[in-house]
């Protein structure tokens, strides 16, 4: 890991340690701090799984003699239906 | 007969819009008239403030502009915002809803980034990216949540992309 990973890493570990706090100690907003943390080190991790599965080009952008382009495309699909979902869960808890 | 204030503003509007467009279409037969290859970039004309003016002016532009971004980042989800010339507070209640929305945008935008994001215009110099085109939606709609799930979805299209890096930060704020 370089120093610029470590730095990225101990952010999202920061924010997350901090929506922990917050909730200990009843501040508002704690749920926003432990979401945008965890979903923050989720993006960590899938670059870590792409960057040692060997995804990534080293000029930058993927490494397109390799399924990552295939894969990132049905990741993306994939997270969009998960955003989908979630839209139609809000939607019937704000009707209701 | 007084034309009403609404006609005006329409028909500035489309004066507008109709001379954006006429750029766009200058611009175009600019770049295919000088060729289209990465290396023909340095002589378009949408390319010359960035050959005349240098790297380290844009940097430096960019540099203010994020300065500025991050300010207001940070007093939008501390709960204030600016209207006027004044800084007001705002409700922003942080529930179960608002946690959802922030989750759901971050998944809409990033994976329409990272599903949308390699349809290439000129290989190797400018892409279409459909998916960018949720950034303002959502944060019209949903406000401070929206943003912020906005801001997270880059983030993970930068991991899915290849391009996650210290300047991901940058992009983390540019992006709410």
């Amino acid at each position: 890991m370089n120093q610029y990973e470590i730095l990225l890493i101990s952010i999202g570990l920061a924010i997350l340690i901090a929506g922990m706090v917050m909730a200990f100690i009843r501040v508002r907003g704690w749920l926003a701090a432990l979401s945008v943390g965890g979903l923050w080190l989720f993006g960590m991790a899938l670059y870590a799984i792409y960057k040692y599965s060997g995804f990534y080009s080293p000029t930058g952008g993927l490494a397109q003699s390799t399924i990552a382009p295939a894969m990132t495309t049905i990741l993306g699909f994939l997270l969009f239906l998960v955003g989908v979902g979630i839209f139609v869960y809000v939607y019937r808890r704000i009707r209701r | 007969m007084v034309s009403r204030p609404g006609t005006a503003l329409w028909s500035i509007g489309i004066v507008i819009a109709v001379l954006f467009i006429a750029l766009f279409v200058f611009i175009a037969y600019d770049i295919v008239s000088k060729g289209i290859s990465p290396d023909a970039a340095s002589k378009w004309l949408i390319t010359q403030p960035f050959v005349v003016l240098g790297r380290d002016f844009w940097f430096a532009v960019g540099g203010v502009l994020w300065v500025i971004g991050t300010i207001v980042f940070f007093l939008e989800i501390s709960g204030r915002t600016v209207s006027g010339f004044r800084i007001i507070r705002q409700e922003l209640r942080w529930d179960a809803v608002d946690v959802s929305i922030t989750a759901l945008c971050a998944a809409l935008y990033g994976g329409a980034l990272a599903a949308t994001g390699g349809i290439p215009i000129i290989p190797g110099f400018t892409w279409v990216r459909p998916g960018n085109a949720l950034a303002p939606l959502f944060g019209i709609l949903f406000g401070v949540p929206g943003a912020l799930g906005v801001a997270i979805g880059n983030f993970i299209a930068d991991a899915l992309t290849g391009y996650l890096s210290i300047g991901s930060i940058g992009g983390f704020i540019e992006a709410s």
